[in-house]
């Protein structure tokens, strides 16, 4: 019986990794960090433009992504600082590099890259790629027959309650300026990391994401623009103007809802074709 | 240490390769109590003053009660160990919620209220206090099954280590009783191992585990304020539903891989978890569900109190009182409380209509009367969840006010049902096959193929590490 067992496990599990290397079977849609950083360590080729941010690009698309040279590599708790990092220490060197910066305090999840580059687990996902969090077994069933667009932004404002709650919330993360000393060893090590991708040519742009209005110039956004300005203020580093014209909305005073989102893409699109044709792109 | 850890993979094997050399057989039990050790120790090692203490007071105060011939002494020895050994718990678990509800009362200010309301819980103290109570009322009640086996004291400060510390059952359970383990202590065989046996448990308990409860885990998060208030009442319904199959997939696999695990070594660990989802009463469930706490609260708890053998309304107010008690066992916080008033006083009203009510048990009365029981627990579950009373109030007016909402079947939806149905089809098989003889073969096929199934599964569709849920009990 023992034996039976053990067979059958490991036949089972043979049999779905060669599902996976013979039929292109993938998930549409993948939302954790570490299924983003997996698909995008194991895709086996390069991306020539890539934004790196939160959860507040999650839902990113450029035109682009239609010649399949984009990635969004947006990893939600973990922030910009770590998609870089993956990128750096991968040797993944994208032309252009586009770096959201509203939770680039958060920091470098090193845990997550410790576990992405640890060789050992590395060469087994990539030989058994059934171990990839991205290929989890039931997702990738239900993935395969539930229809429809599920990575989309929320279109419309949840219910008051939950709204002023997940607002009240939200106020209270922005009204503390950030803390200094660590912000500014964080960024001391994203400088590291993105000298050694400019040095290799790639073109990088830094982004802010709009927020809800009174939160645009709380404490915290303040804080934090003024030491990024100072700490990337070389001419090699790019900036992104702000949208000052458009009034945008949010589900939880961070997150845009859709139609605010749609308009941030368009704005953001344009200010890259404005940065193209000065010249630094 | 986590049992879905790598680290203890790595330590389960080297002291399972040490434990069955042949030339290392008299050291057995030693080698365990070091592991047990280590497993307990290895994130935190002050962790264990406070378990060889609680070892020693139960060690020398049952050697004390074996060796002593007068009675009266030997209950004054046993009270004293058992209160001090209540004091422990009480001081760990419970003053920081004492602290943080009376403090103006005590009128704790500065460092002694930041000191209450800071101390750390020690993992296992529930469980190990518990086997360190049974071992001193075992040993006062049948003192002669113990006496001649243990002759010095270091013979019994070794056996009682072992009995307390061994690593399967250390942090979570199944709570064992002193009688029913130190008759297994003896020199153990490598060809004895039931491997059959082991590997089942191990399998079905890594599953439940690292595939159902983990994954549910990730879903069932949503069940937190404020984000549950988005949900529509049925999501939420679902949402709980989740969650009551997460907590049973979550600590019954912990037992089972602490069942396989005793196997591996030669022990016959207690089962503690009987399909309880299919009991059709609360006093059914409670003989199904975390059996090993509910028979200690049985032994050393309902019956002396008197159980049932003091009149009805008596009979009433000890359910009650050991249910409320065991609530508090569970955690240090009022909903837990309430949680146990919750089960107590289902108990006490239920044995209170059987006693007067007679009900023909037809099919459909027992369907009714497992959906019922199911609902209220699960309703129940979400005193655990949802730890802040005030919360619990919130999610039950959003499950009325977003009635209107739509009903959202995303992808979390579909993989929450698809997790969920296999503790429903873990139930449902039992049905099944418990009255429908099934011929030896069928029932071999259908098991390798099963299990070969379900290790599939742990392969490729593991969730993310996280730590059993009763580990903070």
């Amino acid at each position: 019986m023992v034996r039976k067992i053990i067979i059958t496990g490991i036949l089972l599990f043979v049999i779905f990794n060669a599902m996976l290397y013979l039929l292109p079977i993938k998930k549409r849609f993948v939302y954790t960090d570490v299924e983003k950083s997996e698909r995008f360590l194991y895709a086996g080729r390069k991306f020539s433009v890539i934004t790196a941010g939160s959860s507040l690009i999650g839902n990113f698309t450029f035109e682009t992504e239609k010649r399949k040279n984009y990635f969004n590599l947006s990893l939600p708790p973990s922030g910009g600082c770590t998609g870089v990092k993956i990128l750096a220490l991968t040797n993944n060197i994208p032309d252009t590099l586009y770096l959201e910066t509203n939770y680039i305090s958060r920091g470098f999840n090193n845990v997550l890259i410790d576990g992405l580059l640890d060789k050992r687990s590395y060469y087994a996902k990539l030989i058994f790629p059934a171990l990839q969090e991205q290929n989890k077994f039931f997702p990738l069933i239900i993935d395969k027959f539930k229809s429809g667009n599920t990575a989309q932004a929320s279109k419309r404002k949840p219910k008051d309650d939950l709204f002023l709650q997940l607002f009240a919330s939200t106020k209270e993360e922005y009204s503390k300026p950030v803390n200094l000393v660590k912000y500014n060893k964080t960024l001391l090590e994203l400088k590291k990391h993105l000298e050694y991708l400019s040095a290799k040519g790639t073109f990088i742009a830094f982004f802010e994401v709009p927020i809800e209005h009174d939160l645009v110039n709380s404490p915290k956004l303040v804080s934090q623009r003024q030491a990024l300005k100072l700490a990337f203020a070389d001419k090699k580093y790019n900036w992104i103007q702000p949208d000052t014209t458009n009034r945008y909305y949010t589900g939880d005073g961070k997150h845009l809802l859709e139609e605010s989102f749609v308009r941030f893409t368009k704005y953001f699109k344009t200010q890259c074709n404005l940065l193209k044709k000065q010249g630094k792109k | 240490m986590l049992f879905n850890s790598l680290v203890f993979l790595v330590l389960v094997l080297i002291t399972f390769i040490v434990y069955y050399i042949p030339g290392l057989k008299k050291y057995q039990v030693g080698i365990l109590i070091v592991s047990s050790f280590v497993f307990y120790a290895y994130y935190k090692p002050i962790l264990l003053l406070l378990f060889i203490t609680s070892i020693l007071l139960n060690t020398s105060s049952s050697y004390i009660v074996l060796k002593e011939d007068s009675l009266s002494k030997q209950k004054k020895v046993a009270a004293f160990a058992i209160a001090l050994n209540l004091l422990i718990l009480a001081f760990f678990k419970y003053t920081p919620l004492i602290s943080h509800t009376f403090y103006k009362e005590l009128e704790l200010n500065g460092s002694w209220r930041e000191f209450f309301f800071t101390i750390p819980l020690p993992i296992g103290i529930s469980f190990y206090t518990f086997e360190g109570i049974s071992l001193l009322i075992d040993v006062l009640r049948d003192k002669n099954s113990l006496k001649e086996k243990h002759n010095s004291f270091w013979e019994h400060l070794i056996k009682t280590s072992f009995f307390i510390s061994f690593f399967p059952h250390l942090i979570a359970g199944p709570i064992l009783k002193a009688h029913d383990f130190y008759p297994q202590i003896k020199e153990k065989y490598f060809s004895d191992i039931n491997w059959e046996k082991v590997i089942k448990h191990l399998i079905l308990g890594y599953f439940l585990k690292m595939v159902v409860a983990d994954n549910l885990n990730e879903i069932t998060v949503n069940i937190t304020y404020p984000f549950f208030l988005g949900y529509s009442s049925l999501n939420l319904l679902l949402l709980l539903f989740g969650y009551s199959m997460q907590i049973f997939a979550d600590f019954a696999g912990y037992s089972s891989i602490a069942i396989g695990l005793g196997f591996l070594f030669g022990y016959n660990l207690p089962r503690n978890f009987h399909f309880p989802y299919i009991s059709q009463s609360f006093a059914e469930f409670w003989t199904r569900w975390h059996i090993s706490l509910s028979t200690w609260l049985k032994e050393y708890l309902y019956f002396p109190l008197g159980g049932n053998r003091k009149g009805q309304w008596r009979t009433y107010f000890n359910l009650f009182t050991v249910m409320l008690l065991g609530g508090f066992w569970h955690g240090a916080g009022w909903s837990y409380a309430l949680w146990g008033f919750g089960h107590g006083s289902f108990l006490a009203i239920e044995r209170l209509i059987k006693d007067r009510v007679k009900v023909n048990n037809t099919l459909l009365v027992q369907i009714l009367q497992t959906a019922m029981v199911f609902l209220v627990v699960t309703f129940l579950w979400l005193l655990f969840k949802l730890p802040n009373f005030d919360q619990v109030v919130q999610f039950f007016k959003a499950l009325i006010d977003n009635r209107s909402m739509r009903f959202n079947i995303s992808s979390k939806e579909l993989n929450l049902v698809m997790l969920s149905s296999f503790v429903v089809l873990y139930h449902a098989c039992y049905l099944l096959f418990k009255n429908n003889k099934v011929s030896p073969a069928t029932n071999y096929n259908i098991q390798w193929v099963s299990y070969g199934v379900l290790l599939f599964l742990i392969l490729v569709n593991s969730g993310n590490q996280n730590a059993f849920i009763y580990f903070q009990f």
